[in-house]
């Protein structure tokens, strides 16, 4: 390590320069500093608040300024103009094309690489490189562009007189009038700012600097030798524990202070814990300002700590900076433009309409219910929905007017009035104000929404607005200031020091390379210099209490180490802390899990997961006996002998999820456009070919193919325009239709097609019924409706009842509950009641069988999409009651009826699926039903065995 | 520890080294002190990449040498050596700077460094599995609509669109696969030849296996002339003099395993001659030998190039997506690497750079990795590799024993040496032993070269009971789950452990056993058996996270928030945890129900809907999951949580979902659709595993690689896996084979569909043997194998083969009593006496600094400073209060700018060169005030000496209080107003802060609009010393209520949003 050196001149000529003063400890040069004031003195420091102490203390009438500060009023002064963020890119990348250099404009297509160059600018800027320099250096086709890049960019700033944020120093240094300056609170100070310096310190100007010996100092005193000033070096006598412990940590052996460290689980619990020790501070008499959380990350801090701080009671301010975008009006808006670009596409308006911070424009869920699944564009498909004119909200695809359009949509749709007592998205809404005042001119949607977002993007507002409350800074944010009592959060390694390992586009190689030339750009090396003396100054700002505090997993559960700057410091460890104060909901849950306390929602859990009998929180409702005089359909005798809970949640309750659009055709859609073409084409083939006095053959049906299949195809227009290319689909279909023609069996041998999709009963004043006994044996029927595919005449006068499925599976029933799905039951329902009630059969309702004195009928089920029969045994099922197959379905049928209205009647509508859980695979209700893992002991405690 | 001779060999050779590093071997170890000794040799860290399987790796790898290099700072400080601290202290700093990442993190910095040559661009995001899958699924539809038709011809459009979204997930071995497709007389061709290749190498490969059977048929005789004779001779004759295969194939057609007498042969020599012809015509029958090309081949061949236009097509626009969003998934870093690597100039400059490159777990790199990793292997560069062929388990993602293989051969290239380290530090001797064994007699004769390991640690805590047991359940898999279950129970705080790194054996706990599963078996059967007895457990792998019950309730929660109309997520939350509604209130709300649940819950229950109510008002400024932490305060969600057997792993799942929440950081509307799209893709997100949770690991067995247990459950091992049902087959290797589906070639496959088909069957073979030994080798001290067998399994059977290599000592077998298995324990809950617990108030946080205009706010209405001093609410902006967008600059701004303009003494030019940006009107405005302030009453004024705009902070019971000062000179302070109306009162306790602070005693106004100056008598500035005190004390006690008034409110920039205003 080189050694301070000290550079006062020698004796014989000399000229008065300023003095940099030294010391180990802040507090010393701190009195320091402030005995140098005069109000003559200009004190520069490293952040407002720090000023703010500083004036209070100093009690001079100097003036305060931060470097910044100094370098922008100079700027201002000299009538120089700021480019504001977005406009400083716009501005870059205009640069840039100007240059006509082949590798920035090959970069420049990729999105993304304007603010890499900008940010390797900015890190030219605060070296203060020497472009031309850079540029006789300049080896690779790269560096060569960036070094014209810097170049120009520069000179562009000179001449128009603006400036960046990135090049203040810099520029500030050409407008600069020399004064006599205090600079104190720094730890180190970059290239930039030693030019400034260099520019305007008269010479009994003065510079305070931590510094000794050792790795911890090493910015210092490159500081120092990059000044070249003369040098002080005062006493070094800690005042506080803070200090105590930065030596320590700067390796300098003191004494037995020590530090506390806690290590937490995660994150949230480490943020619980700081708070309620900063709860108990607080209750104890602290002031919100004796406090300070300092976290490396804020991004990952403070959103937690914010969460969290509520249940606490302390509230907390910070300096962070969000875009304005993430705010609620920043995302309302952000989510209504690109709808508006997107043409106003299903899921896009969705989006935006549901977003809290506009006024509820439409009846949502019906207006999903009616659109997802057309999935179509435009604000005029929510116009059904809507409870307001939407069309206030409708964008031309170019205008001048888009600033005064957004601003009155912003008001029309209420997002002011519902977001305007919330202080970030006031901030928000100002800065959306101001951006839109630039944006004049006539523009298209498309750029405008895109220029206008990129700026909104780059416009911020404070993360924690409020004015009082504890303190959250990074290590940089807590230079020169003074806190009782200091909490370090996150003390890992990775965050302490912070690896930025993020190579663009000048590696550590290069960067070694041009050092060669004098062009020192900060290395890794210096990176971590610069944590270093940032935690030294930060923990050496408490006064009397340091708790470091750490998670000891990331997000992902994985276990990180803390961090090695804890090394040499002397450490107490708590190992898993008692929280110093409990909030209200952790003494609840430490209640809980000692038993002391069981809510009430626990209990019903609790015993809902415990496979013990059903209760009235477990599907055991009410009788509802008026159900059993509804009409029921098969569909929901499926859904109750599946799972009896699923036709609680579907009927009595009718739940139904929100669809979402359709990713590509449902395959149930396929199925609704089979039936449908299916049924045209055999209505059409069977009314000409009886013109002509014949039955339709398989060249009459073929014949309508392409026609009824247009005819589906525009019955169901919608939920197909969710095909990823129907165009080619559509063959698809065509394709099975057609085989499904060719199949002999399609009609059987001496059947002919009388009726398609017939419905019974046929009308509202006609009944359809299916006739059991109950478990007393007295008779009963239901009501029942539904659609038979088709109805063929067979040779014997009977009828041929046909069942259209897609592919190959069926529905059935379990016919004991908690069974296996075994009943097959619509075949049978439908025979019943559908024959009886189309007056095709007759019922014997004592015998609860068809009479042997009619002609025998047939059932069947027929795949579409394989063009076969799927049961039962691959052929028709004769009703005759001399069949044995027949007889034992029917049987079955109605005793699974009895048991399902008995079920019904008593209200006994639990959860309880099929025994290999078939019926759970893909309901609806999984979130609904609180399935528990204990069937098999509910199926046991229910007594079947 | 020390290391071992092996370990040291492999830490410390100068060069290149393949680390061949048997299960628990202490490789990381040897990594990490490898990695440190070429440190100490002078290669800088950014010379060095080392590349790891997973994250979790690459930060051990990493601190394991920070914390190296930390102690030897400390010893180097302690001892005074400053030359050697401060060598060690730069390597400290620079280590940042060493690449010791994940290999897609490796590929990311790669792809950035050449932005171009990548095609990546500097500015990209990186997507994980997780995050590009959901994304991937947006873009489908982009993707496949509008492809070129000629792929319709040869296929359904389902077959396309189902093949084509499968295959855009795997960009990069599809792509190799197409590469095959060339013209389509060529493609048939080749596909001849290769399957003649093919047979060739299976012939080849059957050489031990030949000689054997030609040995057993020439020592096996009949006794008597027999029929079975011809064919014992032919094969002989033929095995002998190597003749074609094809001869022997049809010699043997008339073979069957029933020919020949008893009567003929003893019966041993019959047996033995039957079994070997057995093999012989075995090996004829496998698919290789029974395919040829036809009529479908040619249909495939011409339908390829169609497909493979069809996904350049979709592929392309995936990607031009991808760079326009700025998004890059793993496979497309791997590309653009390999892309940026084509160039000659990228690869010289990391020949510049790189001196050492290590990779871990190298057995699992797929051959695009590798390509990747291949492209940096320069002379100069010292290669290390780490790895085990027997753990490669990875193969779905491409890889590759060939890969292991090509590195072998680049290591000898670079003049490399090869270390075993056959130690294992995890396993105890007698477990090792039969790991050995039974591993020994599996590998034999593979692919796979097994190598035995050895055990540092000799005893095994349970001594005598053995280390490895079998149990065969003569019942379903339902069983064996429950088996399972029992069997933790039976070995929980029965069995020893000795976890690596504890000095003592001791009881086994929940913590130490894991279920290990591979990747067929249903994981539901198994976590439902541990929670039917009551077992905590925790689920790596599956839905995890996104699953669970606690976390479905909070993702209603969220999606109510979402919409409120949105019954059937109001349902969820009122029916479960939340608010736990018998079902009849829910049917007495469906009941009210006119237009939405929400509406009618009003009615129904009105306490849960002011609730929900107010969770709904909060939405705006809260975060979701602040939301979901305000709705756990609101009811008694956690505390209810908590209440549960298993609290503590519901509860961190709790807590890691919202930090998940956090880190997604999406709208109400954004999240709901995106945890669609997760429950769409079914995303995997691991639950939390907090190291207090004593809980049973079930995991599979991919993602327990590098993991250890102390007891290892291998169950379902008598199935073996389902078959493939994909209809296409695809080999980067080989190529793309599909079952075109417009033609109706009855049951025939394509050639190269049976060819990748068996070749992948013989590796998953293979593979499977592997996974086992993965599996196994978890082991710290006990491995516990079981498996479903329903019928009596055949020689052939996953159970038959794995029982026929396992070893007849150090192991216990067991056929559990099935019956006595059913009937798990009821746990119990105890009710128990609720408590209230104390609310926590919330503490007023005092301001501690204010700006000394706040006073006078305060003093107009305390409302008003509250929002505009506490809440730091901004007041609108005058686009918010006035359609007018015309209205000039806001007051407040004018007069800054006035202020501005006097303190640095502008001219009228002046003013119209700085206040350019505003307009016209504005400028006027300015200079004339600025006018006025130097002219008329204030002539006398403007010739003073004054200092301008001093900053001051004054602090008043413990409130600082912060203004600047306009002017002052010699006792007078003096402050310009552009306000409309005058109003002295207004300002008086600001100018009477003023003068106490600077100790004057004169203090005035001057309002310009109105030419004049307002001096305020020295009674007057007592008096707002009082009223400050008022102030002070309002603020201190909290008195904030509004005092609206016409005038007040009139003025008032939080007009809009107060419900207090009176006009
Ligand atoms: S998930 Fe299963 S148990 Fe729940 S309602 Fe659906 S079928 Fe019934």
């Amino acid at each position: 390590m080189g050694m301070r050196q000290n550079l006062s001149p020698s004796p014989d000529i000399l000229i008065p320069m300023p003095t940099i003063v030294t010391s180990l400890y802040p507090s010393i040069l701190e009195s320091y500093a402030l005995a140098k004031l005069t109000p003559k003195t200009l004190l520069l420091v490293p952040n407002a608040a720090a000023g703010r102490r500083l004036r209070l203390k100093s009690e001079s009438r100097g003036l305060v300024l931060t470097i910044g500060q100094v370098a922008k009023r100079a700027l201002d002064k000299a009538a120089w103009r700021r480019l504001e963020p977005s406009e400083a890119l716009a501005w870059l990348e205009e640069t840039a094309l100007w240059l006509g250099n082949d590798f920035l404009g090959r970069l420049l297509v990729q999105r993304g690489n304007l603010e890499a160059l900008q940010s390797q600018l900015t890190e030219f800027s605060r070296a203060n490189l020497e472009p031309n320099r850079l540029l006789a250096v300049a080896g690779s086709e790269r560096l060569e562009a960036l070094a014209l890049l810097y170049d120009a960019w520069l000179k562009r700033l000179t001449s128009e007189q603006v400036f960046t944020s990135a090049s203040l120093e810099q520029m500030a240094v050409l407008v600069l009038e020399p004064c006599l300056i205090v600079v104190h609170g720094f730890a180190y100070l970059d290239a930039a700012q030693v030019a400034l310096l260099q520019a305007v310190a008269l010479p009994n100007s003065l510079l305070t600097l931590p510094c000794a010996s050792g790795l911890v100092f090493a910015e210092a005193q490159r500081t120092i030798e990059a000044l070249a000033w003369g040098v002080l070096e005062l006493p070094n006598t800690p005042k506080f524990v803070g200090e105590r412990l930065a030596a320590q940590f700067a390796e300098i052996p003191i004494d037995t202070t020590t530090a506390s460290l806690a290590e937490l689980g995660t994150l949230e619990s480490e943020c619980r814990f700081v708070l309620s020790q900063v709860r108990s501070w607080l209750e104890a008499g602290l002031e919100t300002r004796d406090i300070a959380l300092i976290v490396r990350d804020e991004a990952a801090y403070l959103p937690t700590l914010e969460s969290v701080s509520a249940e606490f009671g302390v509230s907390l301010v910070s300096d962070r900076q969000i875009p304005a975008l993430e705010t609620a009006p920043g995302q309302w808006v952000q989510l209504w433009l690109e709808a508006a670009v997107s043409g106003f596409a299903y899921a896009a308006t969705r989006r935006w309409l549901a977003h809290p911070a506009g006024r509820s424009c439409v009846q949502l869920s019906a207006a999903i219910r009616g659109l997802a699944t057309a999935n179509k564009s435009g604000l005029g498909t929510w116009q059904d929905f809507q409870t307001e004119a939407l069309e206030l909200l409708w964008l031309p695809e170019e205008s001048s007017d888009y600033p005064s359009l957004i601003l009155g949509g912003l008001r029309w749709a209420g997002v002011t009035d519902v977001t305007g007592l919330e202080p970030r998205s006031v901030a928000a809404l100002n800065r959306i104000a101001r951006v839109l005042r630039d944006m004049t001119g006539v523009w298209r949607l498309e750029n405008f929404v895109k220029a206008f977002l990129e700026r909104l993007n780059s416009e911020r507002v404070a993360l924690l607005p409020g004015r009082s409350g504890v303190r959250v800074l990074t290590p940089l944010g807590a230079l020169a200031r003074s806190f009782k009592k200091l909490i370090v959060l996150g003390i890992n390694d990775g965050d302490y020091p912070r690896y930025q390992n993020q190579t663009g586009l000048l590696d550590g190689f290069a960067k070694d390379a041009l050092s060669e030339h004098e062009l020192v750009l900060p290395t890794t090396r210096a990176r971590v210099g610069v944590e270093r003396a940032l935690f030294y100054s930060a923990i050496s700002s408490a006064r009397e209490t340091v708790l470091f505090t750490r998670p000891m997993r990331d997000l992902a559960g994985r276990i990180i180490a803390k961090s090695p700057f804890l090394r040499t410091i002397q450490l107490e460890t708590k190992t898993l802390p008692e929280l110093p104060f409990q909030s209200a909901q952790a003494a609840q849950i430490s209640c809980a899990k000692a038993g002391e306390y069981i809510s009430k929602s626990a209990l019903i859990e609790v015993r809902r997961e415990s496979g013990e009998l059903p209760d009235s929180f477990d599907g055991m409702v009410r009788g509802l006996p008026e159900w059993l005089d509804k009409t029921w359909s098969a569909s929901q005798l499926h859904n109750l002998g599946s799972c009896r809970f699923k036709w609680l949640a579907a009927k009595p309750l009718r739940l139904e999820p929100l669809p979402e659009p359709p990713r590509n055709i449902d395959p149930s859609t396929f199925g609704n456009v089979y039936h449908k073409a299916l049924e045209k084409i055999m209505l059409e083939a069977r009314d000409k070919a009886s013109e002509a006095g014949r039955n339709p053959s398989q060249a009459d049906f073929l014949a309508e193919l392409e026609s009824g299949f247009q005819f589906a195809e525009s019955i169901f227009q919608d939920a197909l325009s969710g095909s990823y290319d129907w165009n080619f689909e559509r063959f698809d279909a065509l394709r099975s239709l057609e085989k499904l023609l060719h199949w002999d069996d399609l009609i059987m041998p001496n059947n002919s097609p009388v009726q398609f999709e017939v419905n019974f009963p046929v009308s509202s004043t006609e009944t359809a019924y299916f006739w059991y006994n109950d478990a007393a044996g007295n008779p009963q029927k239901i009501l029942l409706r539904g659609i038979i595919d088709r109805l063929d005449t067979r040779e014997n006068g009977g009828r041929e009842l046909i069942d259209y499925k897609s592919g190959d599976y069926i529905s059935r029933v379990a016919s004991q509950v908690g069974f296996e799905l075994n009943l097959e039951i619509q075949l049978v329902l439908y025979a019943v009641s559908g024959l009886v009630s189309l007056g095709a059969a007759v019922f014997d309702e004592t015998n609860l069988c068809f009479p042997p004195d009619q002609p025998a009928h047939r059932a069947r089920y027929i795949s579409v999409r394989e063009a076969k029969d799927i049961d039962p045994k691959k052929e028709p099922l004769t009703l005759e009651t001399s069949s044995p197959e027949w007889t034992e379905r029917l049987t079955k049928t109605q005793a699974f009826v009895a048991t399902a209205m008995q079920a019904v009647s008593s209200g006994a509508l639990f959860p309880m699926p099929d025994l290999n859980l078939k019926a759970c695979e893909y309901c609806k209700f999984k979130d609904l039903c609180r399935k528990s893992a204990r069937f098999d002991l509910k199926r046991q405690n229910l007594g079947a065995s | 520890m020390s290391l071992t001779t092996e370990q040291t060999k492999a830490v410390q050779h100068n060069g290149s080294v393949l680390i061949a590093a048997g299960a628990g071997t202490g490789k990381t170890r040897v990594l990490a002190e490898r990695l440190i000794q070429m440190l100490e040799r002078g290669i800088r860290p950014r010379e060095i990449v080392a590349v790891t399987f997973t994250e979790a790796a690459a930060t051990e790898l990493r601190s394991r040498v920070e914390s190296y290099l930390a102690t030897k700072a400390d010893n180097a400080r302690a001892n005074l050596d400053t030359a050697l601290l401060e060598s060690v202290q730069l390597l400290r700093d620079e280590l940042p700077e060493a690449t010791i990442s994940t290999i897609h993190s490796f590929a990311a910095r790669i792809a950035r460094e050449h932005p171009e040559a990548s095609g990546a661009g500097l500015g990209f995001e990186v997507l994980d599995d997780l995050e590009s899958g959901a994304w991937l699924r947006l873009q489908l539809r982009h993707a496949l609509n509008g492809l070129p038709e000629a792929v319709f011809e040869h296929f359904s459009a389902k077959k396309v669109f189902g093949l084509l979204e499968t295959l855009l997930y795997q960009p990069d071995s599809t792509l190799k696969a197409l590469a095959h497709i060339t013209n389509p007389s060529v493609m048939l061709e080749h596909w001849k030849q290769l399957l003649l290749e093919t047979q060739a190498q299976l012939w080849e490969d059957f050489t031990l296996e030949r000689q054997e059977i030609l040995a057993t048929l020439e020592q096996n005789l009949p006794i008597k002339p027999d029929n079975l004779e011809p064919f014992r001779l032919a094969a002989i004759e033929i095995l002998r003099t190597n003749q074609d295969f094809w001869v022997l194939e049809s010699e043997l057609e008339g073979y069957s395993g029933r020919i020949g007498s008893s009567k003929n042969w003893d019966a041993e020599s019959l047996k033995a001659v039957r079994s070997a012809l057995s093999e012989l015509k075995d090996f004829f029958k496998q698919a290789e030998f029974q395919s040829h090309l036809q009529p479908i081949d040619t249909a495939l061949a011409s339908a390829l190039p169609a497909l493979k236009d069809a996904y350049y097509t979709a592929l392309s626009r995936l990607d031009q997506a991808k760079l326009e969003a700025a998004r890059l998934g793993f496979d497309d870093l791997l590309r653009a690497a390999n892309r940026a690597l084509e160039s000659q100039e990228v690869r010289a400059y990391y020949a510049l750079r790189l001196k050492a490159l290590l990779i871990d777990e190298f057995q699992d790199t797929t051959p695009s990795q590798w390509q990747m990793l291949r492209g940096l292997v320069q002379p100069n560069l010292e290669l290390t590799i780490v790895g085990d062929e027997k753990q490669s388990i990875y193969g779905f993602t491409g890889a590759n024993p060939e890969v292991f293989r090509d590195a072998e051969e680049v290591i000898g290239q670079l003049g490399g040496i090869r270390v075993n380290l056959s130690t294992s530090y995890r396993t105890h001797a007698p477990l090792v032993d039969t790991i050995n064994q039974t591993f020994g007699s599996m590998f034999a004769g593979t692919q796979t070269r097994f190598e035995a390991l050895s055990a540092a640690r000799s005893n095994n805590p349970s001594q005598p009971l053995a280390a490895l047991e079998i149990h065969a359940i003569l019942s379903s898999r339902q069983t064996d789950a429950q088996f399972v279950a029992k069997r933790i129970l039976g070995l929980v705080y029965q069995r020893q452990v000795q976890p690596r790194g504890e000095p003592e054996p001791r009881a086994a706990k929940f913590k130490d056993m894991a279920i290990l599963l591979r990747a067929f078996t249903d994981l539901d059967l198994y976590s439902q058996a541990l929670e039917q007895h009551g077992i905590p457990f925790v689920i790596i792998g599956g839905r995890g996270l996104l699953a669970r019950r606690e976390v479905r309730d909070c993702i209603a929660m969220l999606r109510f928030l979402e919409n409120p109309t949105d019954d059937f997520n109001l349902a969820i939350i009122l029916r479960g945890l939340w608010f736990a509604l018998p079902d009849n209130a829910l049917l007495e709300i469906r009941d009210n129900v006119i237009t939405s649940w929400w509406a009618a819950l009003a009615q129904t229950q009105p306490d849960i809907h002011a609730i929900l109510k107010n969770l709904l008002l909060a939405r705006v400024g809260h975060s979701a999951d602040q939301l979901l932490l305000l709705a756990d305060a609101a009811t008694e969600f956690s505390a209810s949580l908590a209440a549960f057997p298993d609290a503590d792993r519901r509860l961190s799942n709790l807590e890691s979902f919202r930090a998940h929440l956090r880190a997604w950081n999406l709208s109400l509307p954004a999240l709901r659709d995106h945890l669609d799209d997760l429950d769409a893709i079914e995303a995997e997100l691991p639950e939390a595993t907090p190291d207090s949770l004593d809980a049973v690991t079930i995991i599979s067995i991919h993602k327990s690689k590098g993991l250890e247990y102390g007891i290892v459950f291998l169950p379902d091992l008598a199935r073996g896996s389902p078959p493939n049902t994909d209809s296409y087959r695809l080999e980067p290797s080989l190529g793309l084979a599909v079952i075109p589906d417009l033609t109706d070639f009855g049951d025939s496959k394509p050639l190269l569909y049976t060819l990748i088909d068996s070749a992948k069957k013989r590796h998953e073979l293979e593979e499977r043997k592997r996974l086992l030994y993965v599996a196994a080798t978890r082991a710290e001290d006990m491995l516990i194998l079981s498996g479903a067998i329903e019928k009596t399994p055949d020689k052939k059977s996953a159970w038959a083969t794995l029982s026929a290599h396992l070893p007849t000592t150090g192991v216990a077998w067991f056929t559990p009593d099935v019956a006595a298995l059913h009937a798990p324990v009821q746990i119990s809950l105890q009710q128990r006496q609720a408590r209230a617990a104390d609310p926590s108030t919330v503490l007023h946080a005092m301001p501690e600094r204010l700006p000394i205009t706040s006073l006078g706010v305060y003093q107009t209405c305390p409302q008003r400073f509250v929002w505009q001093f506490l809440n730091g609410l901004e007041p609108f902006e005058y686009e918010w209060l006035s359609l007018d967008s015309e209205k000039a600059y806001s007051r407040a701004s004018l007069g800054s700018l006035v202020h501005a303009a006097l303190e640095q003494n502008w001219l009228e030019t002046d003013t119209e060169k700085q206040l350019g940006y505003l307009p016209k009107q504005v400028q006027t405005e300015v200079w004339e005030l600025v006018h006025r302030a130097r002219n008329g009453v204030f002539t006398a004024l403007s010739q003073l000496e004054w200092q301008r705009e001093i900053a001051i902070s004054a602090e008043y019971q413990n409130i600082q209080l912060e203004g600047i000062v306009d002017a002052h000179q010699n006792g007078w302070v003096l402050d310009y107003k552009t306000d409309t109306r005058i109003q002295p009162e207004h300002h008086l306790m600001q100018l009477s802060i003023y003068a106490k602070h600077l100790g004057a005693t004169r203090a005035s106004l001057a309002y310009l609009r109105h030419d004049t100056l307002h001096d305020y008598s020295l009674e007057d500035l007592e008096r707002g010393q009082q009223q400050l005190l008022e102030v002070l004390n309002g603020i201190r006690v909290a008195q904030y209520t509004a005092t609206p008034s016409s005038s007040a409110c009139k003025y008032c920039a939080f007009s809009r949003q107060c419900k207090d205003f009176v006009s």
